[in-house]
């Protein structure tokens, strides 16, 4: 897992790359969010290969784009949003899901820890954990996806609303009680 | 200042220097939040319980991919983007197309931006044949061939789904259905390939007197016209390339590996026609091959010169020869950040009064030691 904290001014130098057309400066940015990506998309559908290839697609659009963007502070929240939006256009083309269907957030089962779990697992309360898991499982699908947009790609109320098509009121309220639900059970 | 002192589960869950604490584990939160607990008890049960919270959120919601899937998929990435940009007249009429370039089909379609330029070598054209390679190789086969007359790409679907953007006045030649062993192309002139992945049946692109043969990922093939050299490029992966004159040899195919050349990253092959060799060397630009968390600083000091050239060897993935023991004693005191792999050789050969060269796609730095 890479290190979150980032450079900004190297960001911007290599964003600005990227929008002169430097491919390697766009296979940085790429790499930059391209796990994050994944784990989302990964979020609506079990197909990993699915997933890649919806990211192919995304990226190379970025590409494409590259020369009429704007600056990167919107970069990460502008790819989880048409991220979204492709997975759920080609769900409806592959007939996966009808027109009415919203797109299921999923998390997989958990297969073996990765090493950053593993660090928290040492640290933590093995037993309580199991038990928290278990409750944000059972949490509606909306209130998954907020909690998830929210601790792992951080991103802002107003950006999960956009994210999602729904109010940010509504974010903030599912989050305040979500978090008031997890609080209880512990 | 206490920013956290009254601060409750909620507010640290939401916290970025807290999330980045539990998530990340990097020495220097830890050594923060630490602090912050000693100095703050009463604040413990609280910290301890949104901790939880987030361990939890982390570990449901994390979807594993490895480091080198990503890497794969980015490299793919970069060569497409290169592809669009080195071809840029062709993707503009791709675009102009019903098929969109990146629909989902490519899940089934294993990419492989080659171009390929057939020059007629005048040289060889003069001395060995009366007919060019394109016309040997073609003649007496039942193939169906298609010939770009216009003065736009045109675009042939192969029956394995595989795809061929023909330049103008490009000739290409194909079975109308291909063997089961192996899926055969001639090209006289430009064109830009999609591959379908068929792993039981290797793509085969017959140019110029080279065989290009799909092993691994992505490469380029570049033979300029008329030019007495044909190349061959490989920026990640594998392929293999043939002389064609080998490959068509009474064996079969599978018994003639032994005399392609495997090229892998960075590497690339030079066939020239007047001595009739495949001289195997490096990339006029090698690339890094690893992951840009990985890329190391090259900043050193006073560090064995062994120990730079084994980065080097690491970072670009090519085999640096030397001698180990003697190198061992040469201290380095140099950031080489910005500089290309041969810039960086350079400056270390100057260094330490050695010298490098290139050969048979590797380096080989020749030095006296510095006792």
């Amino acid at each position: 897992m890479s290190n979150p904290a980032q450079n900004p001014s190297e960001d911007a130098q290599l964003w600005n790359a990227f929008r002169e057309g430097d491919e390697n400066a766009f296979g940085q940015i790429a790499q930059k969010y391209y796990r994050s990506l994944f784990s989302y998309g990964a979020k609506f559908s079990k197909d990993r290969e699915f997933i890649k290839d919806c990211l192919q697609d995304l990226f190379m659009e970025l590409w494409d784009k590259r020369e009429t963007l704007g600056d990167t502070d919107f970069v990460k929240f502008y790819l989880l949003k048409s991220l979204r939006r492709k997975i759920h256009r080609e769900s409806l083309k592959q007939q996966w899901l009808t027109d009415e269907d919203e797109l299921d957030f999923e998390a997989e089962d958990l297969g073996e820890l990765s090493i950053e779990q593993q660090i928290i697992e040492v640290e933590t309360n093995e037993a309580l954990l199991q038990q928290l898991h278990r409750h944000l499982a059972e949490l509606p699908k909306r209130q998954q996806e907020i909690i998830y947009l929210k601790f792992f790609e951080n991103l802002d109320n107003e950006s999960i609303a956009q994210v999602m098509s729904i109010s940010r009121q509504a974010v903030a309220n599912l989050l305040y009680r979500t978090l008031k639900e997890l609080k209880e059970k512990m | 200042m206490n920013l956290y002192h009254d601060y409750c589960l909620e507010d640290f869950v939401l916290d970025a220097r807290f999330q980045q604490w539990v998530r990340y584990q990097q020495p220097v939160d830890v050594e923060f939040w630490n602090n912050y607990l000693t100095q703050h008890p009463h604040q413990t049960d609280e910290i301890n319980r949104a901790k939880m919270v987030l361990s939890s959120v982390y570990r449901r919601f994390s979807s594993p991919i490895s480091d080198s899937e990503i890497q794969l998929e980015i490299q793919k990435l970069v060569d497409k983007a290169r592809a669009a940009k080195e071809h840029q007249v062709i993707e503009a009429v791709e675009e102009t197309t019903p098929t969109p370039i990146f629909s989902l089909y490519s899940r089934w379609i294993w990419r492989v931006a080659a171009v390929v330029v057939l020059g007629l070598g005048l040289h060889f054209f003069l001395t060995r044949s009366p007919q060019s390679t394109y016309q040997q190789l073609t003649s007496g086969q039942e193939l169906v061939e298609k010939i770009n007359r216009t003065s736009s790409p045109q675009r042939i679907v192969l029956s394995d789904g595989s795809t061929v953007l023909l330049e103008p006045n490009a000739h290409i030649s194909f079975p109308a259905s291909f063997a089961k062993e192996t899926r055969k192309v001639y090209l006289s002139g430009v064109a830009f390939f999609e591959v379908t992945k068929d792993a039981k049946r290797p793509f085969l692109v017959y140019a110029n007197e080279l065989v290009t043969k799909v092993l691994g990922t992505s490469f380029l093939v570049n033979a300029q016209e008329g030019a007495p050299k044909t190349i061959v490029e490989v920026r990640e992966g594998r392929v293999s390339v043939f002389k064609t004159a080998d490959i068509e040899a009474p064996q079969n195919l599978v018994g003639q590996e032994s005399k392609g050349v495997v090229l892998t990253a960075n590497q690339k092959l030079v066939f020239e026609q007047e001595t009739n060799q495949l001289i195997k060397t490096l990339s006029e630009t090698p690339q890094m091959v690893v992951n840009s968390e990985e890329v190391p600083n090259f900043s050193f000091s006073n560090t064995p010169v062994s120990e730079v050239l084994k980065t080097l060897e690491k970072t670009y993935q090519v085999d640096i020869i030397f001698d180990e023991e003697l190198l061992s004693d040469c201290p380095l005191t140099a950031t080489l950040t910005n500089q290309t792999l041969y810039e960086k050789l350079t400056i270390i050969c100057e260094a330490i009064e050695a010298h490098y060269e290139v050969i048979d796609g590797q380096i080989v730095v020749h030095s006296k030691g510095c006792k």
